[in-house]
């Protein structure tokens, strides 16, 4: 006997009403572009040509690695702008599902992130996986976790592909941006980082 | 025989050397152009040559082990022609693929992960009668990559059981489709979404902070006492509303059977009609909240047991939950009541209570926690007296994580359990886990 109590009604409406609902959004979904940044807006990597690029990926409920990663990259702003260059760092989410552009300024600000040179992406799950199969970013879902390195991808003006870094090494990290050309950091900017 | 052919092959080698230095003063003028052109070519292959080999150098020195490569690389040659622009390109190409092939090497088309733990304790961290070292789980994780919105999750787990003898569960085998970014309908056997615990760490030891599952939220063979896996039916999603996010589930499963006081989910179907129905709707604020949930869960069963004159118990569980998860803090609290009904008629309506409280911050690579769990259960309800683990306890613990690396982590745990009802026994425990991810 099937016993249709307290929760059974309320919850096979809400099955009804999610299928329905969000019917629309999957089919609009088709349309999406690439990537949306931070305020929604539609946004492609092309958009980053004529600009050095740090590029990593992450995800805003990540606690243990991304922040490490974050924290790495602010580390390189300063010693970049210490150079009196820019570098853009454009961080790709793992989990646009939940990682909208919403959830990417709320992290910026918890993060104590002020820069202009930082773009954070969503993408659509398909631009999403392009991104992490081209630069190698391997990752794989667990329930409400993303399983993932930590890695740090260094792209030329013209969107070249220029190193990695696994280590999250500064030093490392430098040199690749040195090797992209037109950083021109001081080499005592290399032998700080490398003395810490 | 033999010298005749020495000589006939002698006349026409020489026959043919005089031949081919006639024709060849006859062409003298075409000849010394072709040998020019025949030079040039030889000198640019030479020069492509000698590109080709520096920038294969370059290649091996950047495909070299990390330790190779964690020096500076030499900056790229500018280019100078076609052929150094051609070059580098399909250096940048090679570069691509060795990242992308090292990152994803091992990978079949069938990405297999999965988690593993050892350890050692004064008792066992499930069984309290064991002691000493012991292997935990090695569990493996399969996500088929079926295109955009068709999911599968396959979950295979290998333990040892309180005999020492290998014990293998489909912990999770579940298959799903993506109805939209706002939901998900799964079909198979799933962990069930009460509360917020049970969904949120599964049987990888590795992910979790602290060393083992509260005791009543342990699965069904590890002596849990509330469903941890139904089979059936399972819609779930999140929906942003302002600056945070709803997030929902709604299943329907299969009743489960209290059997060897275990409880069964009953995976292979029912031999009568009785479900188990539930939800959970969620609220993830934003802003300068990130990081709190809160939440409501509820499920309603018919459960049976195994005793000689069999009960049957209407399950009423009401779940309350609040987690406070930031890059420094997390927190845990659960609370669940359970309002029982017995349906054999012979004790009536009961009210148990179980929860806990998890407090963990984040330093670095060290994470210390402490918890503290309760369960007051009726032992006059059926629904408990059926089950091994159905009994009265409370239980203390300090412990600390230590991130070795991403895919590794040390676990150390003391605690203290206390039973209150059925054994009145109470003892303390130090248990040692090494979990790690592949």
């Amino acid at each position: 006997m099937w016993h249709t109590q307290i929760g059974a009604r309320p919850f096979a409406a809400v099955v009804l009403l999610s299928a329905l609902g969000f019917a629309g959004v999957a089919s609009s979904a088709d349309a999406a572009p690439d990537f949306r940044d931070e305020w929604g807006r539609a946004i492609q990597l092309d958009d980053f040509r004529g600009r050095l690029i740090v590029a990593t990926m992450a995800y805003t409920n990540c606690r243990r690695a991304c922040p490490a990663t974050v924290a790495t990259l602010k580390q390189l702003e300063r010693m970049v702008a210490a150079s009196g260059r820019t570098v853009e760092f454009v961080i790709v989410g793992y989990d646009p599902q939940n990682d909208d552009p919403r959830a990417w300024r709320d992290y910026r600000a918890n993060h104590g992130i002020t820069g202009d040179h930082w773009q954070f992406l969503t993408g659509t799950a398909a631009s999403t996986l392009r991104f992490s199969h081209r630069f190698g970013f391997p990752f794989w879902r667990v329930d409400e976790h993303v399983m993932h390195m930590q890695r740090l991808v260094v792209l030329d003006q013209k969107g070249n592909f220029v190193g990695s870094d696994d280590q999250l090494s500064l030093t490392h990290v430098l040199a690749l941006l040195q090797k992209a050309e037109g950083v021109g950091l001081p080499s005592t900017a290399i032998k700080e980082v490398a003395g810490t | 025989m033999k010298r005749s052919a020495v000589i006939l092959c002698s006349a026409l080698l020489f026959t043919g050397a005089m031949g081919s230095a006639d024709a060849a003063t006859a062409a003298a003028p075409k000849t010394d152009d072709r040998v020019a052109e025949l030079e040039r070519r030889l000198d640019a292959s030479n020069k492509l040559i000698e590109q080709l080999s520096e920038r294969l150098h370059d290649l091996e020195a950047r495909l070299a082990p990390p330790s190779a490569t964690a020096k500076a690389p030499e900056p790229p040659a500018p280019a100078q022609d076609e052929t150094t622009a051609r070059l580098a390109a399909i250096e940048r190409e090679v570069g691509e693929m060795a990242v992308a092939g090292a990152a994803s090497s091992g990978s079949s088309g069938l990405p297999v992960h999965g988690f593993a733990d050892v350890g050692a304790g004064t008792r066992g961290a499930i069984d309290p009668d064991h002691k000493g070292f012991a292997v935990g789980s090695l569990d493996f994780y399969l996500t088929p990559e079926l295109g955009e919105r068709t999911r599968a999750l396959f979950e295979l787990n290998f333990e040892v059981d309180e005999n020492g003898e290998l014990a293998t569960d489909l912990e999770r085998a579940q298959i799903g489709y993506q109805i939209s970014n706002g939901a998900t309908l799964w079909l198979g056997r799933f962990h069930t979404p009460y509360g917020y615990y049970n969904t949120a760490f599964h049987h990888g030891q590795q992910i979790s902070t602290a060393l083992r599952r509260p005791s009543f939220l342990q699965f069904e063979d590890a002596g849990g006492i509330m469903p941890a896996h139904t089979v059936g039916l399972w819609l779930t999603g999140a929906h942003r509303l302002g600056g945070g996010r709803w997030t929902y589930d709604a299943f329907v499963g299969n009743a489960q059977q209290i059997e060897d006081g275990t409880l069964n989910p009953r995976q292979s179907g029912l031999t009568e009609s009785e479900f188990t129905v539930g939800g959970n709707l969620g609220y993830l604020a934003g802003g300068f909240l990130d990081g709190l949930k809160v939440g409501l869960s509820y499920y309603t069963s018919t459960v049976g047991d195994d005793a000689l004159m069999p009960n049957r118990t209407r399950v009423n569980n009401y779940g309350l939950y609040a987690t406070f998860d930031t890059d420094r803090w997390e927190n845990l609290l659960e609370f669940y009541h359970f309002d029982n009904d017995d349906l054999s008629g012979t004790s009536g309506s009961h009210n148990s209570n179980a929860g806990f409280v998890q407090i963990a911050y984040r330093l670095e690579r060290f994470t210390p926690y402490t918890r503290y769990e309760r369960a007051m259960l009726e032992q006059t309800d059926a629904y408990f007296a059926a089950q091994t683990s159905g009994g009265s306890y409370y239980r203390s613990a300090v412990g600390v994580r230590f991130d070795l690396n991403l895919a590794s982590a040390l676990k150390l745990e003391f605690g203290r359990t206390v039973e209150t009802d059925r054994a009145r026994e109470e003892f303390g425990d130090a248990l040692m886990q090494y979990a790690i991810r592949f």
